[in-house]
């Protein structure tokens, strides 16, 4: 009881703190005197205008129009005395203004104007000369009690001392006790305010508007709308200049109030702002060229490339956006069904679909065209035999459970489509609808994979059409649980035609759309003589029946199945398939099916960088990485000397880590690298075309793979460390040292020379 | 390259020392000789 009333008065004084606060704007409105008169100015102008604007749309005589809009008047101050000096930077009418253009240029090449520019900055020079003379008695001290700390000690540390590690020192622990009882309350409270304010939306909406009015921001807009009327009848350019300067006039409270310490932090966010939007912009157009780098490849595409080029990466980069187009591709074939058949409700075929798949009733594309075709031939059979009506009137009644035709109104509409190519009947169109839709709709990853591949699409449905949210770029990692699942285990079998590891497997005939992402598919597939090799070693520890008997990469015909995978997977004359492999040397895997594709060999890689453009605060902030690196030398020394923290080490190592966070995070952010590309067929007989591929981290490396995903083969009991084993005495090895190697060369060696 | 960062921070204050003089500039430009207006 005594909590929850502590609660209640806790937020009580919260509430006449936001009240004191509104009774403080509403003073500060004394010193914006001309805020709510020019509000009623900026009413008469809109007025005016509207007026101007009937005239010149009706009568077609704007001439003969009684009142003059008022919007190309200047703002009228006399009122009251304004404490705001207005900001008079360009000349009121365009004729004085085109006067004072020759007269600056003329100034401007002056050399006499530019001298007196430089000497006039003496006076920014002398405010930093001044703090720099001010600091200097400080920084030096600071800098000399910094190198004492990382002198090396005088005497050997006694090691019978119970010296604690990481102890705080005096200064530090009273430091601390002072952040602890004053800042960090503080910051925590005003967090709380904040979150209190948020939550009660009436202070925070009242202070907008108030200040909204006392920065003329509301005339400004009405102002805009008075111009935009009388704009559309006359396109007086020339007014447009007036706009301009009545717009720095309107502003002028809001820039001499604010001080300029906050200017700067605003053009600080401000810029940031746009150059992040830049930053994604450019993220998403590099995004849409990888996408088109994929459309451009064929079903089956295999990267190869030196070991760490990034194979692995790019192979998991592409089975994200191979996902996207899919659903993409599914999307358009929707959008274009639709338009082939206006009236057709879509609506109703959509729910037929959704309550089939939750029934069970349709699980893959091709039990979709059974369905249809099956309700297409009912179709015909009525349509031929005159038996449409007296079937329409029965579902009317309710005499019929389903409406095959979903209640479309063929009396009034069309049942076909003539593209100039074909001639479409509704249902072939209903049965490209249905698949797109099924591609479209399934709530599941696409993806089958061999190792595991983390997506992340954010799905809205609302019990309507769903959309969906992939975006790579601006998801943030702390929701990531949230809206992440993995893609589906790949399995084999469905990818043979002959033999397979397991004759009853249920997934056997469950090949269909998506993307089949293969890592090290050399490996599972092998080459011709790897093939041999490995049958003519089971020959030998088999009977030949047992050796007949057993699944191989011989008799799985898993490369017939990959020349044939597109015609399982075509809706609409689109492919739904992609077979994305990678692997270390094409000729360790079969000719039979690597040359059903194309080979990508990843030259090299450009150096990575942030996509920001040059105006954003990060160039200018990752410039003084100097002190972040002279920190770092300063840190190994003192690490290398002593086991305490002191102030000093704790302040700069916080600010530094502040600096080195927001590198880090944006370099992450925003990091790409320039993939440089070789493609050829997979015959690899050609001249290779040169292509280029993005890596985006944010895409990428969102804990999207397990780089070493293969590691488990390694994974094995030991006891032996690293500094166990035996090192070289000498710059010669010895014959001792040499038979440790246990290498099949020194065998020889030693067998040649014995 | 080594001095990116260097170069950087100079270029931005170059940028700010030429936009200070277009500003400088503007703000001592005369007054309109009334003659000089064409109508």
């Amino acid at each position: 009881m005594k909590y929850n009333l502590n609660e209640k008065l806790r937020e009580d004084y919260r509430h006449y703190i936001c009240i004191g606060i509104t009774f403080l704007f509403l003073g500060a409105g004394f010193l914006f005197p001309n805020a709510l008169p020019r509000i009623g100015e900026a009413a008469r102008d809109f007025g005016t205008s509207i007026v101007y604007y009937f005239y010149a749309l009706f009568l077609d005589n704007p001439d003969a129009c009684p009142i003059r809009p008022t919007v190309l008047f200047e703002q009228s101050w006399q009122w009251a005395p304004s404490i705001w000096e207005p900001i008079r930077i360009f000349p009121w009418t365009w004729e004085e203004f085109k006067v004072l253009w020759v007269q600056y240029w003329k100034l401007w090449a002056t050399l006499d104007n530019f001298l007196e520019y430089v000497w006039s900055l003496s006076a920014v020079l002398e405010i930093i000369v001044k703090v720099i003379t001010l600091a200097l008695p400080l920084a030096v001290p600071l800098w000399l009690k910094a190198q004492s700390y990382t002198d090396e000690p005088d005497e050997e540390p006694d090691e019978n001392l119970d010296t604690k590690l990481g102890e705080d020192t005096k200064h530090l622990r009273r430091f601390k006790r002072l952040l602890y009882v004053t800042v960090y309350p503080t910051a925590r409270w005003c967090k709380d305010f904040i979150q209190f304010v948020r939550e009660n939306k009436q202070y925070y909406q009242t202070w907008l508007c108030l200040w909204l009015v006392y920065f003329n921001v509301i005339s400004i807009g009405i102002a805009a709308f008075a111009f935009y009327f009388y704009f559309v009848v006359t396109f007086d350019l020339i007014s447009v200049y007036t706009q301009i300067v009545k717009l720095l006039l309107d502003l002028t409270p809001m820039i001499r109030f604010i001080p300029g310490i906050a200017w700067i932090v605003v053009v600080y966010l401000v810029l940031n702002h746009i150059a992040k939007e830049a930053g994604y912009s450019k993220l998403e157009h590099n995004e849409c060229k990888n996408r088109g780098f994929l459309n451009e490849r064929g079903v089956v595409t295999v990267i190869y490339g030196n070991m760490g080029t990034g194979k692995t990466r790019m192979l998991t980069s592409l089975a994200l956006s191979a996902e996207k187009q899919l659903r993409d591709d599914a999307l358009e074939i929707l959008l274009e069904t639709d338009m082939k058949f206006p009236n057709f409700p879509w609506v109703r075929l959509r729910a037929e679909i959704k309550q089939r798949m939750e029934e069970r009733k349709i699980v893959d594309i091709f039990s979709i065209r059974r369905w249809i075709r099956a309700w297409k031939k009912d179709y015909l059979y009525l349509d031929e035999n005159g038996l449409f009506y007296w079937y329409r009137r029965r579902v009317r009644k309710g005499k019929q459970d389903k409406d095959i035709t979903f209640g479309y109104d063929i009396g009034h509409y069309r049942t076909t489509y003539n593209d100039n190519l074909q001639i479409t009947h509704i249902f072939d169109a209903i049965e490209d609808y249905a698949q797109a839709y099924f591609v479209y709709s399934i709530q599941t990853s696409l993806i089958f994979s061999n190792y595991s591949i983390r997506v992340d699409f954010d799905r809205t449905e609302n019990g309507h059409f769903p959309l969906y949210n992939d975006d790579f770029f601006r998801r943030n990692p702390k929701y990531q649980n949230m809206y992440s699942r993995y893609c589906h285990i790949i399995d084999y079998d469905m990818l043979r035609l002959g033999k397979r590891m397991l004759e009853e497997n249920p997934n056997k005939n469950a090949l269909g759309f998506g993307v089949y992402v293969i890592s090290e598919i050399d490996k599972e597939r092998k080459n011709e003589l790897e093939i041999r090799k490995q049958a003519s070693a089971k020959k030998k520890s088999r009977s030949d029946e047992a050796e007949e008997e057993s699944c191989s990469q011989n008799n799985d015909l898993f490369n017939a199945c990959l020349k044939m995978i597109r015609h399982a997977t075509v809706i609409a004359n689109r492919v739904f398939v992609k077979v994305l492999c990678d692997l270390q040397r094409p000729e360790d895997w079969g000719a039979g099916g690597r040359e059903v594709g194309e080979v990508v060999f990843i030259k090299d890689k450009g150096e990575k960088a942030p996509v920001l453009p040059f105006f954003s605060p990060y160039w200018v902030i990752r410039g003084l990485y100097f002190f972040h690196h002279g920190f770092e030398r300063f840190y190994l020394n003192y690490i290398n000397v002593r086991d305490d923290n002191t102030l000093l080490l704790y302040i700069l190592k916080n600010i530094t880590a502040c600096y080195s966070q927001y590198i880090d995070r944006t370099e992450k952010l925003f990091g790409c690298q320039t993939f440089n590309l070789e493609v050829e067929s997979g015959r690899m007989d050609g001249k290779p075309t040169e292509r280029k591929f993005y890596g985006m981290d944010k895409k990428d490396f969102s804990r999207r793979y397990s780089t070493d995903a293969m590691s488990a083969i390694f994974d094995l009991p030991n006891t032996v460390s690293i500094a166990d084993f035996v090192e070289y005495a000498d710059v010669m090895a010895s014959k001792s040292e040499r038979d440790k190697q246990n290498s099949h060369f020194q065998r020889d060696i030693d067998r040649y020379v014995s | 390259m080594k001095y990116k960062g260097l170069i950087y921070v100079i270029v931005f204050l170059l940028a700010l020392f030429i936009i200070g003089y277009f500003i400088y500039t503007g703000a001592h430009v005369g007054e309109v000789n009334v003659n000089e207006i064409q109508p």
